[in-house]
């Protein structure tokens, strides 16, 4: 089982949108793929038009015994579940301050999946909390989505160091360009800038208002329009993902 | 109870007719029409049915994909393919290979029965559009070589999305009861095989034979000797197929057992009819060693490979590439003696004689109990006399002949197994199974020991590099080390098994107190 998680410090940056994309993408290659909300925004649930109600609240789902099956919910897509949030998860951190060791909680909550799923896919707030050092623990893979501005360069800079802290030894960070406006001097130039940065990843999203129909039809871009420039996007960043953690890219 | 999950239509049905069943708690929409091919798929003794799981290949317009529902309430896992599968090692990586080559090991894949389905997908949604239950509204038809076989059926099938239990079972609650509807119990597995003349676990490679303690002993053995005779067979074409390396496995075992009980239960049937078989048996038995003996050495070694890192395994890769020509070329002698008038010839008589009554021999008609019990005492006295006397440096010859008394012993056992108590029977064969293992472990370490040794000049002059000489140096030497452990610990079993408690449990099976 890979764990793979989505998160960055700043908001609104495409960190959903990569989630479910690459989640639905996983699932149509066969692997047995979990998407775990854990935004108290629920924005990959509704995506995957499930309902985020979880009974006793985040805190009560966190305790040692707690099993996660049985909030489980499959997707309409074939091999894709969905852990989905809701509004409780917002004292989530509070919860995990509580508890023992909360940087190992999300990981031990996972280790009994292991068997059951070939890839989990953790779609964060964007904040630097307990939650987000519990997910680093968790995680395999982290992805980061940059804008590819000064200001989110310089985000990017704080999530390596914060990775490098609280994350695995073992852990990948993997940036990846988001929302690429390619008519933008900035955009271009940013993107350039980085090419020579051997971590990134080379498939960029562009800013495309495609991805922003996802709200509308509620279903991932590479399911409803799977030949635009976004789709071929999370599919060429998805290959290379696979590629580069394969050991070759 | 569990609610049925299927329904066969009694008349006509329609999508609309379903909807209105289920409104105005649930939403219905309905996809379109779609054919599709569905091969089953198992190991030729049922691993997977056995499991509890289906692997189905599914072949709908241009798609491929496998899908495996494994046992229990698990739900189902799907793969596009892009390539033939015949084992599971060549499905895509994952859940779904993990499970399936968990219960099918090394045996092939194989087609078992086919079903051309029509469906249509009705989805039953809630008020945001999320699917809670999938109904399929499907006409199964058995295939046979491509053709429809068999009546079609048409039925609702239900399938619950993981996390939307409430859901499923209040639609189900909807459909029980109609008068278009009748709970479905039957298996697609079952139907799809059943055209072909197969059955979910019509073979297994296990002894199960039924006896009567104090019914005379020809007749069972006879009724022993019937059953590996088809198991025997059921082998032959398989191994000639090389479909996998269990049928030739299985085909030798059943050979073996049947001199077993011709030399072990010698007296029950008439000597003079059965004493060209013996002969005959061995010579067949001998006649499959070449090529089994090089799938066991090919399976290590590849088993090996896998444990070394990427350079050590590619120095392996010329002495596996020499061992599967060797391995083709002995096969290819095999399924060629397996053709011609001496092994038909002997099938064909051997049949004969087990169907045709005949008088026993002098020991015929003595209670099978009373027969079994006194052979399989002489063979585990016999087994514990030579054990002991082996000195505390082993000779090579003398643990082989100590597995093969070994054997005897275990295939006595597995012949009257329904004579006696199965928990007890089943704790002393698992202690026999022991010694048996260590000794198997000892002779192929030794076996291949020997092979490597006597390829070193082979490969040489096949002009490899020495990184090959080099791996096999690693490995025989690691063989040799091996070889020692399994000594080792064929002592310490052994010293347990022939002492005292064992033997008294034996002592206990085999009295048998239904007997006069
Ligand atoms: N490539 C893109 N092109 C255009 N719009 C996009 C793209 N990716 C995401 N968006 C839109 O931008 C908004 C934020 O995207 P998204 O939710 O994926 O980001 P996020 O990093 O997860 O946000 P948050 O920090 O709030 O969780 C959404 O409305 C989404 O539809
Ligand atoms: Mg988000």
């Amino acid at each position: 089982m890979r764990v793979i998680a989505v998160w960055t410090i700043k908001g609104g940056v495409g960190k959903t949108a990569a989630a479910v994309n690459l989640a639905y993408l996983s699932a149509t290659e066969g692997l047995r793929t979990l998407l775990w909300d854990l935004d108290p925004q629920g924005a990959a649930s509704f995506y995957f038009r499930v309902r985020a109600k979880v009974k006793g609240g985040g805190g009560k789902l966190l305790r040692r015994s707690a099993d996660l099956r049985p909030l489980v919910r499959g997707t309409d897509v074939e091999n894709l579940d969905l852990l989905p949030a809701d509004f409780s998860y917002r004292r989530l951190d509070l919860e995990l301050d509580a508890r023992k060791d909360p940087e190992e909680r999300l990981a031990l909550k996972l280790a009994p999946l292991a068997d059951e799923y070939d890839a989990v896919f953790l779609d964060c707030a964007p904040s630097v909390s307990l939650v987000s050092e519990s997910v680093l623990r968790a995680a395999d893979v982290l992805l980061v989505p940059v804008i590819p501005t000064t200001l989110s360069l310089r985000g990017l800079e704080q999530v390596r160091a914060f990775a490098a802290k609280a994350g695995r030894q073992s852990l990948v960070v993997l940036p990846f360009f988001s929302m690429v406006d390619r008519r933008k001097t900035m955009h271009r130039d940013a993107v350039e800038l980085y090419g020579a940065d051997a971590q990134f990843l080379r498939t960029a999203i562009p800013m495309a208002s495609v991805v922003e129909r996802m709200g509308v039809r509620r279903a991932p871009v590479v399911a409803y329009a799977p030949s635009s420039e976004a789709a071929r996007g999370f599919c060429g960043l998805w290959a290379e993902l696979n590629a580069r953690l394969a050991g070759g890219g | 109870m569990v609610p049925p999950l299927r329904f066969v239509v009694v008349g006509r049905l329609d999508a609309g007719r379903i909807a209105a069943w289920l409104a105005p708690t649930w939403h219905v929409t309905a996809g379109r029409a779609a054919p599709l091919v569905q091969r089953y798929l198992d190991t030729f003794d049922w691993a997977l049915w056995r499991s509890g799981g289906r692997l189905v290949l599914e072949l709908e317009g241009d798609q491929t994909r496998m899908r495996w529902q494994p046992g229990g309430a698990k739900p189902a896992r799907t793969v596009p393919l892009a390539q033939e599968v015949r084992f599971a090692a060549d499905l895509p990586g994952g859940v779904l290979r993990r499970e399936v080559a968990a219960a099918a090991g090394l045996r092939a894949l194989l087609p078992v029965g086919e079903m051309r389905v029509r469906r249509k997908l009705l989805r039953v949604v809630d008020g945001e559009g999320k699917t809670l239950v999938r109904l399929w509204l499907e006409a199964v038809h058995p295939l046979l070589r491509g053709g429809p076989a068999g009546p079609e059926r048409t039925r609702v099938r239900v399938e619950p999305l993981v996390g939307y239990a409430r859901a499923a079972t209040g639609v189900v609650a909807r459909l029980q009861g109609r008068a278009e509807l009748t709970p479905d119990e039957r298996d697609d597995l079952a139907d799809a095989a059943a055209v072909g003349g197969r059955a979910p676990g019509d073979y297994s490679s296990r002894v199960s034979v039924k006896l009567v303690p104090d019914q005379p002993a020809e007749v069972a053995v006879r009724r022993i000797l019937t059953h590996l005779f088809a198991t025997l067979r059921a082998n032959v074409e398989g191994t000639v197929l090389d479909l996998d390396s269990e049928f030739l496995h299985d085909l030798r075992v059943a050979t073996r057992r049947t001199r077993t009980c011709l030399g072990q239960l010698r007296g029950v049937l008439p000597a003079a009819k059965v004493a060209s078989f013996v002969e005959e048996f061995r010579w067949l038995a001998g006649l499959t060693t070449p090529c089994r003996d090089l799938d066991v050495f090919l399976l290590e070694l590849q088993d090996r490979r896998r444990a070394l890192p990427a350079s050590a395994a590619a120095a392996l890769e010329p002495l596996l590439a020499h061992l599967r020509k060797t391995r083709a070329a002995a096969h290819g002698e095999l399924a060629e003696a397996l053709q011609p008038a001496r092994f038909r010839g002997l099938l064909e008589r051997w049949g004969k004689l087990l169907t045709r009554p005949a008088r026993g021999g002098k020991e015929g008609a003595l209670p099978i109990v009373r027969v079994a019990r006194a052979r399989v005492l002489r063979a585990y006295r016999r087994l514990v006399r030579r054990g002991l006397a082996l000195g505390p440096e082993p000779q090579v010859q003398a643990m082989h002949q100590l597995r093969i008394d070994g054997k005897k012993l275990r295939y006595l056992l597995e012949f009257f197994a329904s004579l006696w108590e199965a928990e007890e029977t089943t704790v002393f064969v698992g202690q026999l199974k022991l010694v048996q293992d260590a000794l198997g472990a000892y002779h192929d370490a030794w076996l291949q020991h020997e092979r490597l040794v006597a390829l070193g000049d082979e490969i040489l002059a096949a002009g490899t590099g020495a990184s090959t000489l080099l791996a096999m140096g690693r490995l025989i030497a690691d063989l040799e080390r091996r070889r020692a452990r399994e000594a080792e610990s064929f002592f310490c079993l052994f010293a347990d098994f022939s002492a005292r408690p064992v033997r008294a449990r034996l002592m206990r099976l085999v009295e048998y107190a239904g007997v006069a």
